[in-house]
């Protein structure tokens, strides 16, 4: 099995590292097909997101990626933008549940932010209409409203869940969220057996902090996702422990959200559980469900222990520390 | 003795300002209130508009208003692309014909009040003039949808040259401009671009910029590192609500709401009496932008006494049964009146 890893810059490597130790761990045999992205792929290939990366994704239809820089003020455009675009990822999925000894306020946040990630406001569409007045374009339409719904209520359906909450500003935006209301009411319509509703977005902001726990399956416009998806973050404690993914009807990229880290890296001190995570779904995507499920239980089992935790956790290990305590139980485990 | 319009929506507003009254006659503050109903309550009072030029003209002349939520008119639902005509958001409407531009969010805990964190104090501070609330839009063929996110230079230097000198008069050292100028590069960009030039000219604060999503992240985590939140409109109306959540919900919030030369002071939570019976609500939605008006007026005194005794009250476990309790408006309200007539 052939899956592309795009490594990325600063912290990247050594995090992508130690993701592929635990899968192997887990005893799934990847050939890892190495592409480039980020500051590093500029020197290489003359740009941060290079055709050749893309091709490999289209080729192998799969790929773990970890941080990417996008170089600042040389007219680059969002590497995360374009990899979306270009391979039309259109969902981008994050789980979201509070995992042991990684104390926040909130408890028994159990979600899943679904974002639409080839609309809204991303498009980049602006311009200077006199000088001192700037119009951004929100596009919405009917096809993207309806696929990113669909794949909600399926991600709920196939994934045992129960609740499907549909997030807009109709009431402002009554033609672009109007429309995408819509579509949300039809399809919800065809899933007469799961739960759905529909919620202003600063209502939903309010909820999550007073309440996460009534959340099961969100869905939502781009940059309402983008917002809700690290408010959902900060709720388990931050980008450096959850997992993401965006997936499309062809390829499907899975990666941590987290920064590059520039500070620390190449030091060993990153922590890899992001990553490491996004691996694990990325196992559950391509069929291998125990694989998946043994490496979530090791990082749990890990965290449970605080068993080589790196700084930003709390403890005084390294990468290396971490990904062997988790690479350590996989191996009890099939021992 | 100081004049207010008191713009009256309705609904639990009517609870919500027999308490209100009580408390200020209680705190010994007279204040002439000129009642002006709008929106669902002008509508059912035969006015031929949801927001009488009347009403407007008195807030004006007047310049100080106190406002309880608008209500849409009974049986508007959520208005979608193609479905039913549903009028605007009158609360929108009414701060869009008064030229109100600037919306001050004050984010703190009350003491007795259950929350996820203790110890918040900052101010989120809202443009309400443009991005996406100016709703202009079309459907360019069916289906196909574009809306305008509208930033100008204009509105954005007024609003931060407002933002920093609130600052200054509240003792504030600093500020975080709200964007996401790594996409939006023009609009935000723009934004951005005069918050750093209105800053020039305020060195005794410190200017700090932040992208929105990691300032959500921050605020469920790390809400205290916050002293004044600037943000645009939209970015506005989500942070606003996150920050109600993090010092436990509608109880604790007001908005201030500031045009040239008018202040509205805001209830940002409204109901009807058919979702929530009528002597039941929670008064404190109207309570607090009361007291932010009372501390505006000077008479901080009064401001102090009727929080003390809220906050008491709320310790003591007399709530309302939004949060939970069993008390009725009126007993609620003569709960927070017997403390603070207690020696």
């Amino acid at each position: 099995m052939q899956i592309v890893l795009i490594a990325g810059d600063g912290i990247g490597p050594e995090v992508t590292a130690a993701a592929c130790r635990v899968v192997a761990a887990a005893g799934v045999a990847i050939d890892w097909v190495p592409a480039a992205a980020g500051v590093g792929a500029v020197e290489t290939h003359g740009e941060p997101l290079p055709e050749e990366t893309l091709n490999l994704v289209r080729k192998h239809r799969v790929a773990l990626k970890g941080p990417c820089t996008t170089p600042v003020g040389k007219g680059f455009r969002s590497i995360n933008v374009r990899l979306r675009k270009g391979l039309d990822l259109y969902a981008s999925v994050r789980p979201v549940k509070n995992l042991p000894g990684v104390v926040t306020p909130f408890t028994g946040v159990d979600l899943v932010v679904v974002r639409e990630n080839t609309e809204g406001l991303y498009a980049g569409m602006e311009h200077v209409v006199v000088p001192g007045v700037v119009e951004s374009l929100r596009v919405i339409t009917r096809p993207a409203c309806e696929r990113i719904v669909r794949f909600a209520f399926e991600l709920a359906r196939t994934g045992g869940r129960r609740l499907v909450t549909f997030c807009h500003k109709a009431d402002v935006m009554r033609l672009s969220d109007g429309l995408f209301l819509e579509c949300a009411r039809e399809v919800a319509d065809e899933y007469p057996f799961l739960r759905f509703e529909e919620k202003p977005i600063d209502n939903v902001c309010l909820e999550l902090v007073m309440d996460p726990t009534k959340f099961d399956v969100l869905v939502m416009e781009n940059l309402f996702g983008d917002v809700i998806s690290d408010l959902c973050a900060g709720l388990v404690g931050g980008l450096g422990v959850v997992p993401g993914a965006n997936l499309g009807t062809r390829y499907a990229v899975f990666e941590a959200v987290h920064g590059s880290a520039p500070d620390i890296a190449g030091k060993g001190l990153a922590n890899p559980i992001a990553v490491v995570r996004s691996a694990a779904m990325m196992l559950d995507h391509i069929g291998e469900r125990a694989a998946a499920a043994r490496i979530e239980a090791a990082v749990v089992s890990t965290l449970r222990a605080a068993d080589g935790l790196t700084r930003d956790l709390g403890g005084t290990g390294t990468t290396d520390t971490l990904t062997d305590a988790i690479v350590r139980r996989l191996n009890r485990e099939s021992a | 003795m100081r004049n207010v319009v008191l713009v009256q929506g309705g609904g639990v507003g009517l609870d919500q300002e027999q308490a209100l009254r009580a408390i200020l006659r209680a705190a010994g503050v007279e204040i002439a209130f000129e009642v002006h109903p709008a929106g669902r309550a002008a509508l059912e009072a035969g006015a031929a508009e949801a927001i009488p030029q009347a009403t407007l003209d008195a807030v004006k002349a007047c310049g100080v208003a106190l406002k309880t939520k608008l209500l849409q008119p009974k049986g508007a639902g959520m208005p979608t692309a193609h479905g039913p005509a549903v009028p605007n958001n009158y609360n929108v409407e009414f701060r869009r014909r008064l030229g109100l531009f600037a919306s001050v969010r004050p984010v703190r805990n009350l003491a007795g009040l259950p929350s996820r964190f203790t110890g918040v104090n900052f101010h989120l501070v809202r443009e309400i003039t443009e991005d996406l609330y100016a709703a202009s839009e079309h459907e360019i063929v069916p289906g196909v949808v574009q809306s305008f996110k509208i930033v100008t230079e204009a509105a954005s230097l007024r609003f931060f040259r407002y933002t920093f000198a609130l600052a200054q008069r509240l003792g504030k050292k600093s500020i975080h401009c709200i964007h996401k100028a790594n996409i939006l590069k023009l609009a935000d960009g723009l934004y951005l671009d005069c918050f750093r030039r209105v800053a020039v000219d305020f060195p005794e604060v410190a200017a700090k910029e932040m992208i929105v999503d990691n300032t959500c992240m921050q605020l469920v985590s790390r809400p205290h590192q916050f002293e004044i939140l600037a943000a645009g409109n939209l970015y506005g109306d989500l942070l606003s609500d996150l920050g109600a959540g993090l010092v436990g919900g509608i109880s604790a919030t007001s908005a201030i709401n500031v045009g040239d030369g008018v202040k509205v002071y805001e209830a940002v939570y409204g109901a009807t009496h058919e979702a929530v019976p009528p002597g039941t609500a929670n008064p404190l939605p109207l309570i607090l932008p009361a007291v932010e008006m009372l501390k505006d007026f000077g008479e901080t005194a009064a401001a102090a006494r009727i929080i003390a005794a809220v906050e008491g009250v709320l310790t003591g476990g007399v709530r309302t049964a939004d949060l939970g309790g069993s008390a009725t408006t009126a007993t609620f309200t003569a709960a927070v009146v017997d403390n603070m007539q207690r020696p």
